[in-house]
């Protein structure tokens, strides 16, 4: 078979006829752009689509994009998106294959679905919440303790934005007089060069952090809503390892993005975190409010309340004084009556007594007159009982040997001379017979008497 | 300023202890007034320093401070 000699420009016919017969339709292919190359004298825009393995490019294509199709394509990509369609984007494409002799391969693009994009950003954000979370950073900001009054506020924000105008006027403008002190760190809050803008001024505020109570981050505003640098890893981490608490304050409807999520608090809008601060401050006020008026309740309460014992007291004292008083009173009155008795009893039986005394004394002296008349009679009768003369009248005698009395017969000896008295006259005996042992017992009694 | 240090954290701390002392009857009133002057001073103190315009003061004070900080940072070589 001999091959048939043809040109450059008819083999590449060829092989367009035959790419553009194999690849009748439309197709949905995936691809990164690489670069938007706009054409700004044409208006068309031709974009070089890649596809990455581990951030190494497997496969290149040019694409393009027409300029009566580009506006509506953007415009779409951007209503749904929230922002603008640029490189670095994935994006789901419609295409057809086309081939040009001159240009090659390339892909003409009728559509790009914005809805993969969108969930292209949610994955990659999943992925950086997840990162986080393994680093243990996702809940760390939310952690920090939120001062009770945010009073000195640092704000990463650009200096003309709308956003921080309203952040501005909604504190200064509070209805409660409150001072704010607040330092801006100028960051671009969109664009390519946001990213290393916002991590620049979030390393210049660590530097004074302990000047500050917290940290406010207010985007732009107005209508283009560019939010892509908020879902950066670099700035998530910087926020969620802030040593301040973060307030996020990026006014937009879209899902929330890491920053809101790693922020200790996220605001709808610049307008919302001012009023939360102040909301804040004056939750703070309302508290002091509420402990001063406990305090003045309480205060109030515990005077009255000792006023009302001291009163009391004071009562009862009066009414116990009184009390003692009188019960002294009549102590003392019934002691001095009870004196006065006693008085009068005693000088009573000391009367009575004396006045009793002389007949007692007379009584007395009579019994004792009376009793020694009668001792002493009694003492005369036995006196002259015992005179001898009595006895001797009676009939007894007393003997006498040598004037002795003899009253033992064994004092005499036969033929001894003795005397007798008898009541009248004396005899002289001599003595014949001595009866020894002859006692008589009538004789005894004055014996002894005698003694 | 004796009080320098005082930071509406501590403040309200205080100022609840001292409450709470009030409240559970643990203030002899012989230190009542000392406690609520206290108390009263503290509150004045914060109420002040919410609407102070010291804090405007070292405002300025601060973007001075950072203006010259700034331009340390610039002048260093990268």
């Amino acid at each position: 078979m001999v091959m048939e000699i043809v040109s450059l420009r008819e083999f590449l016919g060829q092989v367009r006829q035959v790419l553009e017969f194999a690849y009748p339709l439309q197709y949905r292919i995936t691809a990164e752009i690489a670069r938007l190359n706009i054409h700004h004298q044409s208006g068309h825009c031709f974009p070089d689509l890649v596809e990455k393995e581990k951030d190494k490019v497997v496969a290149k294509a040019s694409g393009v994009i027409w300029k009566s199709n580009l506006d509506g394509i953007l415009k779409k990509f951007r209503d749904t998106v929230g922002e603008e369609l640029k490189e670095g984007m994935k994006v789901l494409l419609v295409i057809e294959v086309r081939f040009h002799e001159l240009y090659g391969l390339r892909l003409n693009i009728l559509d790009i679905d914005p809805s993969y994009t969108l969930g292209e950003f949610a994955l990659s954000r999943k992925r950086i919440l997840a990162q986080l979370d393994k680093e243990g950073l996702l809940n760390r900001n939310k952690q920090l303790p939120f001062p009770p009054v945010p009073q000195r506020i640092a704000v990463i924000s650009s200096e003309s934005s709308a956003g921080y105008e309203d952040f501005l006027n909604t504190l200064y403008n509070n209805p409660y007089g409150y001072r704010f002190s607040i330092t801006l760190f100028p960051a671009y809050m969109q664009g390519e060069q946001a990213e290393p803008s916002i991590l620049a001024a979030l390393e210049r505020c660590y530097k004074r952090r302990k000047q500050y109570d917290v940290l406010v981050i207010i985007r732009g505003g107005g209508d283009n809503i560019d939010l892509h640098c908020f879902d950066s890893y670099n700035i998530g981490k910087a926020i969620a390892s802030f040593p301040l608490p973060v307030l996020s304050g990026i006014g937009h409807t879209r899902d929330e993005t890491v920053v809101d999520i790693v922020a200790h608090k996220k605001l709808i809008s610049p307008t919302a975190t001012g009023e939360f601060v102040i909301n804040r401050m004056r939750n703070f006020e309302e508290t002091l409010e509420g402990i001063s008026s406990r305090l003045v309740d309480f205060s109030r309460g515990i005077l009255t309340e000792q006023q009302a014992l001291i009163k009391e007291a004071d009562n009862h004292l009066n009414i116990f004084a009184e009390f003692f008083l009188r019960k002294v009173n009549q102590n003392f009155n019934s002691i001095v009556s009870d004196f006065r008795t006693n008085v009068s009893k005693c000088i009573a039986s000391r009367e009575f007594f004396l006045k009793q005394m002389p007949d007692n004394l007379a009584s007395a002296l009579r019994i004792y007159v009376k009793g020694h008349i009668n001792f002493l009679e009694r003492q005369e009768d036995r006196v002259s009982l015992m005179n001898p003369v009595n006895v001797l009248k009676r009939g007894y005698s007393i003997t006498f040997k040598d004037g002795k009395i003899v009253k033992n017969a064994d004092s005499l000896q036969e033929e001894d001379r003795i005397e007798t008295q008898l009541f009248s006259g004396r005899i002289k005996s001599k003595v014949e017979e001595i009866k020894k042992r002859s006692s008589s017992g009538f004789l005894k009694g004055e014996g002894d008497d005698r003694e | 300023m004796t009080e320098n240090k005082l930071t509406y954290t501590k403040a309200i701390s205080e100022l609840e202890e001292i409450v709470k002392e009030i409240e559970n009857e643990d203030v002899e009133v012989d230190n009542l007034i000392e406690k609520v002057k206290r108390a009263s001073f503290l509150i004045k103190y914060c109420k002040e320093k919410l609407r102070n315009t010291e804090t405007e003061v070292k405002k300025v004070l601060s973007s001075l401070e950072m203006a010259r900080e700034e331009k340390q940072d610039n002048g260093r070589p990268s």
